[in-house]
């Protein structure tokens, strides 16, 4: 366990990295979340932060996946617990359903669990709470291909990756829907 | 008189001592009836009737003279008697004129009379009832002797008229001088009518006189008193005719008071007057009759006496009693001469008796046992018949001594054959005696063995009491090792806690640790996510945030393993601290057991100890076991010597044995020469 890092190789190799990415090529600019277990990546240029789960204002007579308010930095913001929302509407949503018909349909509410916050640009209010953020993932490399409309990515190691469409999302009618 | 004594004792002979002796004089049954008694019988008989008529001669003569006695107390009463009927007819007399002593005597008389008659009558505490021929005579007498004595009752309740007519008449004759004269002056001084009272009067008084005279003496006195009374009644008119103041009819109505007085009362006893003179008169007449009769009666008693019988029984009975005593003389004389000549025949009875037997006892002298002599009736018959018992005792006697000697010949055998074996088993006694002292010695040597391992046990005994005195220290020795093990463990265990609480302060600085990691993480993502919103110049950022995301998850990897490290480390402390405490409990366990072992030691020390002193008394008891053994082959040699002694002893008694078998053999012999 013992792997000592060096440090002078580290940053040389950093250094390098900014160097490259700065002379042009393409950014990395997708984040690999895991919802309902299964890998979803999520465009970063849609979402405005990510943050631990803050308390919740619940709120009464609501659909079961929308769990309640946050107050993050004196900004409300609705939950959706993505897992629970996605389950819900296999049946109803034609884009999004057969992807998620796998899902067990709730978060699993551990310490690993953050909230995604959509971007200013949307002025759109919502939180979207995800089982766990994976890390920023490099999906350029990646063997892509569809599957109904819907774009699959395989990874170097296999593992298949949806793609989150958080536009599509906000414009589905169910989700806007939260009273029970 | 005597025979009919002598009669009912004749038949008492029946008593055994009479049938002995007669049994003896059998032979004399032919001799007279007073001969078959014997003789002292006889005398017994004849001394008895003599007694008895003695005793009859005496109690008649006794019988008679009292019966004398009384007649002649009977002959002075009824003599009293005689004289008594005639007081009592002269005061009776006497006592019919008034005379006042006569009643009197009269009482006394007839006191005397009564008592005497009673006497006869009834008798009394010395002297019988009158009885027999006199008593007849006696109740003639008495009949008429009652008469006279009630006639003499009637006369002494008629005393006062009596009495009275005595006094009267006295009185008349003593003043009838007196009256005569002053009625002559009177009769002198009076005239005319007077006179002719006068006269009376005197007249009267004259006629008073001659009448109570004539009624005192004669029979006639109830007209006499009569005609005194109406004398009396007559003088009394004349002299109430009389002036009363006249000196001389003063004195005379004086001198006629006394008269009248006396009249009067002798009228009122007129009626027992007659009858006390008729009783005086039967008096008379009757005693001429108790004379008459109280004769008789004293003739009849004197007869009376002649007849008694009781005089002539003692004169008889004396003669029976001289008959008797000349009878018992001649009884006895002859007794004396039968004896004298019974003697000289049983005498010569006898010496034949005596030659028979001993003709017939002169075979037994020969040693014939069989031989019985002829028991007779004579005097040697008991001879005979204890000769017999002696002989046949003797016969019984000579069999027993056969059948003893048959007996002891016997038994002298059986003692023979016994005295043999008891030889020999002395001798055998003397071998087995001699085996046992020397087994006594081999004994005294192994004895003597075991003293010496003894003494080597009590050296082994002292060896292994040192040896659990230095296993007891050991064991002491082990007990404060254990204890300080025990508490070097229980340090140790609180260092091992001590270090769990640090590894579970890193597992909560590592969870500090990994959280901060996870903000990093977080902020990186963040920084990226502003970066992809930035222009151009922020296009190096992802990388760095890159970077950062993944330093971060590796060292929330390490924090993960360091946390999972230390929990590693926890438990193992947690395992050791209880190796820990349970090996503490061992070496407390441990430390028990060395204390119950230094205790087995302790035990095994005072065990050694015992066995040492039981080995000392084992090793005592060896050396007096030894000096007995000594002592007892010191008493087997002795033993071996005596049953030496006795055998020679039993040696000798079988010869003694022998010598009694013959000697039996002689008894035999000796004895065999008698028949049997």
């Amino acid at each position: 366990m013992s792997k000592r890092i060096n440090l002078r190789e580290f940053q040389q190799d950093l250094i390098d990295r900014m160097q490259a990415e700065g002379r042009g090529g393409e950014q990395i600019s997708t984040l690999g979340v895991r919802i309902a277990e299964q890998n979803w990546l999520v465009d970063m240029r849609d979402i405005g932060g990510v943050l631990p789960l803050p308390p919740l204002a619940p709120v009464p007579l609501a659909k079961p996946w929308f769990l309640g308010m946050i107050n993050v930095r004196g900004a409300l913001y609705g939950v959706t617990d993505l897992a629970a929302y996605l389950h819900a509407g296999k049946a109803a949503s034609a884009g999004l359903g057969q992807a998620v018909a796998t899902g067990s349909g709730q978060a699993s509410g551990a310490a690993a669990n953050r909230i995604l916050l959509v971007a200013d640009r949307y002025a759109f209010n919502a939180a979207l709470l995800v089982e766990r953020v994976s890390g920023l993932r490099n999906a350029r490399n990646w063997t892509q291909n569809e599957v109904d409309g819907q774009i699959q990515y395989r990874d170097e190691q296999g593992n298949s990756w949806h793609k989150l469409d958080i536009a599509g999302l906000l414009m589905q009618p169910d989700f806007l829907h939260i009273s029970a | 008189m005597a025979f009919k004594l002598a009669l009912p004792k004749f038949k008492l002979p029946g008593t055994k001592a009479a049938g002995a002796e007669r049994k003896i004089a059998g032979k004399a049954s032919l001799t007279p009836l007073s001969a078959r008694f014997p003789v002292t019988l006889k005398i017994r008989l004849l001394s008895g009737s003599l007694v008895a008529f003695f005793a009859v001669a005496a109690a008649a003569a006794y019988v008679n003279s009292r019966v004398a006695d009384y007649t002649a107390r009977y002959l002075t009463q009824s003599g009293k008697l005689l004289v008594l009927s005639q007081r009592l007819a002269k005061d009776a007399q006497l006592c019919s004129l008034g005379n006042d002593a006569a009643f009197q005597a009269l009482a006394q008389s007839r006191e005397n009379f009564a008592g005497i008659l009673r006497l006869l009558d009834k008798g009394d505490g010395s002297l019988p009832a009158t009885g027999d021929a006199a008593r007849e005579v006696l109740n003639e007498v008495l009949a008429s002797a009652n008469k006279t004595l009630s006639d003499v009752r009637i006369l002494e309740e008629g005393r006062l008229g009596l009495v009275t007519l005595g006094a009267t008449v006295a009185g008349i004759e003593a003043t009838s001088a007196e009256f005569r004269q002053q009625t002559l002056v009177l009769i002198r001084s009076a005239s005319g009518a007077q006179k002719e009272y006068a006269i009376r009067f005197a007249l009267a008084a004259e006629r008073m006189a001659r009448d109570a005279t004539s009624a005192l003496t004669t029979d006639a006195y109830q007209e006499q008193l009569g005609a005194l009374g109406i004398e009396a009644a007559a003088a009394e008119r004349s002299l109430a005719a009389l002036p009363p103041e006249d000196s001389v009819t003063r004195r005379l109505a004086v001198l006629f008071e006394p008269y009248r007085i006396n009249i009067k009362t002798l009228n009122a006893q007129s009626s027992r007057l007659a009858k006390a003179k008729s009783a005086a008169k039967s008096i008379s007449g009757n005693i001429d009759l108790i004379l008459a009769k109280s004769q008789q009666l004293i003739d009849a008693y004197q007869s009376d006496m002649a007849v008694r019988i009781s005089g002539p029984i003692a004169v008889l009975a004396g003669m029976l009693v001289v008959l008797q005593l000349l009878v018992l003389a001649k009884v006895y004389l002859s007794d004396s001469r039968q004896r004298a000549d019974e003697a000289e025949n049983s005498n010569r009875r006898n010496q034949e008796a005596i030659r028979r037997l001993m003709s017939e006892l002169s075979a037994l002298a020969e040693g014939d046992l069989t031989v019985r002599a002829t028991v007779s009736e004579d005097i040697t018959g008991t001879i005979a018949e204890s000769v017999n018992y002696t002989t046949e005792e003797l016969r019984k006697l000579v069999a027993r001594i056969m059948a003893a000697a048959d007996q002891m010949g016997h038994a002298t055998r059986q003692a023979e054959q016994i005295s043999k074996g008891l030889l020999e088993a002395a001798q055998k006694q003397a071998l087995e005696i001699r085996k046992a002292g020397e087994s006594v010695q081999a004994m005294a040597r192994s004895i003597q063995e075991v003293d010496r391992s003894a003494a080597k046990a009590t050296e082994v005994g002292q060896r292994t009491l040192k040896a659990t005195g230095m296993g007891g220290q050991a064991v002491r020795n082990t007990i404060a090792g254990m204890d300080s093990i025990r508490e070097q463990i229980q340090n140790t265990a609180k260092r091992i806690k001590r270090l769990g609480e640090s590894s579970q302060e890193i597992g909560e600085i590592v969870d500090l640790i990994s959280d901060i990691t996870e903000l990093t993480n977080v902020l990186a993502l963040n920084a990226a996510i502003q970066a992809v919103s930035a222009d151009e110049a922020g296009r190096g950022f992802p990388v760095v945030a890159e970077e950062v995301q993944r330093l971060a998850e590796r060292s929330a990897e390490a924090a993960k393993q360091i946390g999972a490290l230390v929990r590693t480390i926890q438990g193992d402390t947690q395992d050791a601290v209880a190796a820990m405490e349970k090996s503490t409990l061992g070496v407390v366990e441990g430390a028990k057991l060395s204390d119950v072992a230094g205790q087995a030691l302790k035990e095994i020390e005072q065990v050694s100890r015992e066995l040492a002193a039981l080995i000392d008394g084992i090793s005592a008891s060896t050396r007096t076991q030894t000096d007995m053994a000594g002592k007892v082959a010191h008493a087997m040699r002795n033993i071996l010597q005596i049953t030496q002694q006795a055998t020679d002893g039993t040696r000798l008694t079988a010869n003694s044995v022998a010598q009694l078998a013959n000697l039996s053999a002689d008894l035999k012999g000796s004895v065999a020469g008698f028949k049997l």
